[in-house]
């Protein structure tokens, strides 16, 4: 840590005051509103992607790999093609030898043109049809040869000398992103692996008066969203141009994606997204779908639908993976936590997708969450004949907060110390640089871990111990931001001001169910006094929209937002010149509030935004009012040093932070384990849509309540999902949720407006998965070290303690 | 070969042309062109899929299509007069912001119909019990709890 950087600079004080001063101010921000896609989702008038029906539209269906590695020897088609109904069939061998979008490096073939499968469920041949079942039973009549290889499904056995070799080699960017795709060698099917010190370790063991360490394993879950992911390609022969209905976090990357991929020039691909629904991080870059739809459409010059099965969404959504992680922490009696190691193991899958860059952020991310000063980590991505993983719902954060909360409880027992107590005395504060060089700008973690405690009575129920019941703590820190790629990586709004005074949004951010779009019109009610029902926000088209980063990492709500004010403020100057000119005054003698402009001599005397803004188009020749907002970064000379190879410095615009808090009963006949209490502290910044963050934060919880008790992706020996459904895979349901109260933690971030950041997605993400085996500790005495927390892993832990086999 | 039924939904006779192994969402959604209800799972578990037959709510994913000829169904389209006479459930559900993605919302809502028709003063652990057929990923399920508390209490009135 380098003492000499101030991270609350003069310009971030300044701003961190005007926002605090005003933060009880607003009339809208903050508030409870009705969300302004409710009423079209309740009718059940919202288009999702399935819902597009368009004039002579074929459907999709894909052949997917039986073996989970393979060799393609010959695929014969001819059979299929003479189905009656068939429009067209591909393979590898017609479609371009492109490879999908992924991070740092290119490894995955479009539709298996290298003639080798990595995976169970990998796309292999593609079918359009007039009609899905025959789409469906054209599919049975491709015959394709495969030369089954030996395969590889875990991270230990596949780093193995001697392991099965899923990849021959693959593409890495030299000095990414502008460097040249060069061959690189994997060997041992370590895809990537960083190692690194900062600070000094050794000598921080050295200094500890404790030192514990354990091994964890976090089970591979899924988003599970509610609409499986799918794609309405069409393709218009006439103008060359494709278009392509989605359902995505980011859009413009699909857009950019078909566009190098398939040859497109930057006007002849548009991507819209109506309503999506749901994606926790799962549905965030092309994928084979996209291409493979696209082409189905351009060969038959047809409309062509494609949308998963649920089974195929289980065998193909790119979620949380598999982690092994070893973690080892050195502490002084006081509670100093002093050295920090970990040994990281991540089952990526058959490709690599975004592997690379989760293993720097979730070590970064988890490095934010206390004082560490010395760290060592050791981290290997690596290739297992399983479907590719991504993220949901965090980059890595889960399963580094899973090991680091439990592992910290066991320290804390170590020097007879309160777990909370031991978090509050190495907390992260604001004005910190963290281990990794992150500027800590707004931190609510003490007042998050204060209040989680007191709200569920922690000090009483630490000490109750008459019922086989108790309480566990955990605090996870999140990242607002998350780029994935250099230059530019804010945010764009336009407003188009209409001349009856309402307003239509154009945001580069797309909505897919996380209530962005609602938020946005909060800013602009806020900001230009416009009622709701005069704000539409249009839904996401790139053909009329402005580029956008995606939503990664919590960052709508901040760069949104921002970018959203920013452009209020420019229609306001705007407005205030567009009067000017109208009553003869100096712009410097005009006022906006809430909607109407007043002479500042003459406050009783005012004209109303529609009056300019029906002047402005209809009397000034046309122009009509147009702001522009861009949320640019706020520490541009931090911005991402991915030259460094360990991303030491990379800037980051804000991290959010949270404890969770639970209070669980353990049925010792059973093992099962009844959640009683949640209680969850978010410090998420200055509120923005309290409602939607609501229910953001029950969602989030209910999602962690999932992997912790009973979510678990399940192979069989052969590399088969054995439960690829809602039926075998459990979600939770209504009756499985307990208690939850929420308490927001408004720590002002000052590079963002109304200080607002990130905020619902951690405790679910992180905390309270730890915290539910911090609880079952507590209550029984048994340390759960891997997910979920079954009843039979609990009761055989409960019979081992008791020296008893069962 | 398809073959043409007439399906009753929302009160009006449609003249559809079906597959044999068409199920009763498929012909809802892609022969009639209502598409309100949605395919969230093929296998009855999600309830995305959910309508009203006969008063009773069922998954429309888990019936063919010829075996509801001569039934009366209602869709998410046929719960309301236009969009202005909103049913109470719609109401609840936007006004208590239980609805996110909205994805699971059309078959949450016809099913809380149909249950509310027939226990219109649940207690809240009988709602908990009753909405485990439904499927919800975004909400952690609190807010739709509590519009259908509201629901149930603005129908009795």
């Amino acid at each position: 840590m380098d003492k000499k950087e101030v991270v609350m600079t003069e310009e971030i004080l300044e701003s961190l005051k005007q926002w605090t001063e005003k933060k009880d101010s607003y009339d809208v921000i903050g508030t409870k509103t009705t969300r302004i896609d409710a009423k079209s989702k309740a009718t059940g008038k919202a288009m999702y992607v399935e819902d597009v029906m368009l004039p002579g539209m074929l459907h999709a269906k894909i052949l997917r790999s039986p073996y989970c590695h393979a060799r393609i020897i010959n695929i014969d088609t001819s059979e299929a093609e003479k189905l009656p109904g068939v429009k067209a069939v591909l393979t590898g061998k017609d479609v371009p030898q492109v490879y999908m979008a992924a991070i740092e490096c290119r490894d995955e073939p479009l539709l298996a043109w290298d003639g080798k499968v990595r995976f169970i469920g990998q796309e292999v041949a593609a079918v359009a049809a007039t009609e899905k079942k025959i789409a469906e039973e054209a599919l049975s009549l491709i015959k394709v040869d495969y030369e089954e290889l030996p395969g590889v499904l875990n991270a230990d056995d596949s780093i193995k000398d001697g392991a099965p070799q899923i990849h021959d080699g693959i593409l890495t960017y030299e000095g990414w992103p502008d460097g040249e795709l060069v061959p690189g060698k994997v060997k041992n099917n370590i895809a990537y692996h960083a190692a690194y010190d900062r600070g000094d370790p050794d000598q921080g063991f050295s200094e500890a008066d404790a030192i514990v360490e354990q091994e964890f394993f976090y089970k591979h879950v899924v988003a599970a969203y509610m609409e499986p992911d799918g794609c309405v390609a069409d393709y218009h022969a006439g103008e060359e141009k494709i278009t392509l209905y989605v359902t995505t976090q980011w859009p413009a990357n699909i857009k950019d994606n078909i566009m190098r991929n398939l040859g497109f020039p930057q006007n002849k691909v548009r991507v819209i997204q109506n309503a999506a629904g749901g994606a926790f991080g799962s549905k965030f870059m092309a994928n084979q779908l996209h291409h493979i739809s696209a082409l189905l459409s351009m060969k038959t010059g047809k409309p062509v639908k494609l949308i998963r099965t649920r089974t195929e969404d289980f065998e193909l959504v790119r979620s949380r993976g598999d982690m092994k992680l070893w973690m080892k922490l050195g502490v002084k009696k006081d509670g100093t936590i002093t050295a920090e190691q970990t040994k990281i193991l991540m089952d990526n899958g058959a490709y690599q997708f975004l592997g690379r860059r989760r293993s720097l952020h979730q070590l970064e991310r988890s490095d934010a969450t206390y004082r560490f000063k010395n760290v060592r980590h050791d981290i290997k991505n690596v290739y297992t004949n399983k479907n590719t993983t991504g993220c949901y719902r965090s980059f890595g954060d889960a399963q580094m907060a899973w090991a680091r909360e439990i592992l910290i409880d066991m320290l804390a027992e170590k020097i007879n110390m309160d777990p909370a107590e031991i978090r509050l005395k190495n907390a992260m504060q604001t004005g910190d640089v963290t281990v990794n060089g992150w500027h800590i700008k707004s931190c609510g973690l003490t007042e998050c871990i204060n209040k989680a405690t007191e709200a569920i009575n922690w000090d009483e129920k630490r000490k109750n111990k008459r019922f086989k019941r108790g309480v566990g703590i955990a605090c996870t820190c999140h990242e607002t931001d998350d780029r994935s790629t250099e230059g530019f990586g804010g945010s764009v709004s336009l407003i188009k001001l209409l001349e009856d005074g309402g307003a239509q949004l154009l945001a580069g951010e797309a909505e897919y169910g996380n209530g962005a779009y609602n938020a946005f019109a909060m800013v602009i009610s806020e900001e230009l006094g416009i009622p709701a029902d005069m704000i539409d926000v249009v839904a996401h088209d790139t053909d009329r929209v402005p580029w956008g980063q995606g939503a990664t990492g919590s960052r709508v709500m901040a760069q949104g937002v921002n970018a959203t004010y920013l452009a209020c403020q420019d229609v306001i100057k705007k407005v205030i010149n567009a009067a000017s000119d109208m009553l003869k005054v100096k712009p410097e003698e005009l006022e906006f509030k809430r909607g109407k402009i007043y002479v500042i001599s003459s406050p009783d005397k005012s004209i109303s935004l529609a009056e300019v803004a029906e002047y402005a188009i209809r009397k000034r020749g046309g122009s009509m009012i147009i702001g522009e907002g861009v949320d640019e970064r706020w520490d541009t000379e931090l911005i991402l040093k991915i030259t460094h190879p360990t991303h030491y410095g990379r800037g980051v615009d804000s991290t959010y932070y949270d404890t969770v808090t639970v209070e669980v009963e353990v049925d010792t006949e059973t093992g099962e384990v009844h959640l009683l209490n949640v209680v969850v502290a978010d410090d998420c910044g200055k509120v923005i849509d309290r409602r939607q963050l609501e229910g953001q934060v029950d969602g989030a919880t209910v999602q962690g309540i999932g992997a912790a008790l009973f979510e678990e992706i399940i192979w069989d020996d052969k590399g088969q999902i054995a439960n690829p459904n809602y039926t075998d895979y459990k979600v939770p349901l209504a009756h499985n949720v307990p208690p939850i109260q929420r308490i927001f933690v408004e720590s002002i971030e000052p590079v963002f407006a109304y200080g607002c950041k990130g905020g619902g997605e951690s405790p679910g993400i992180g905390s309270i998965v730890p915290a539910i085996s911090n609880a079952i500790y507590d209550a029984v005495g048994v340390r759960i070290t891997s997910t979920p927390m079954s009843k039979e892993k609990v009761l055989l832990a409960l019979k081992e303690k008791e020296g008893k086999r069962i | 070969m398809k073959q043409k039924i007439v399906l009753n939904l929302n009160g009006e006779d449609y003249e559809v042309f079906v597959l044999p192994d068409d199920t009763l969402l498929d012909a809802i959604r892609d022969r009639a062109g209502l598409t309100g209800c949605k395919h969230g799972c093929d296998d009855g578990k999600c309830g995305a899929c959910t309508v009203i037959m006969d008063g009773k709510a069922v998954r429309s994913c888990l019936m063919f299509a010829i075996s509801a000829q001569g039934k009366k169904i209602t869709t998410i389209e046929g719960l309301s007069k236009g969009t202005e006479s909103l049913h109470p459930i719609q109401k609840a559900f936007i006004e208590h912001g239980a609805i996110q993605c909205g994805f699971c919302t059309p078959g949450m809502i016809m099913f809380v119909k149909s249950y509310l028709d027939d226990n219109p003063q649940p207690t809240e652990d009988e709602i908990r019990n009753a909405l485990a057929g439904n499927i919800c990923r975004c909400t952690g399920y609190v807010k739709i709890i509590d519009a259908v508390k509201a629901a149930a209490e603005e129908m009795r009135q």
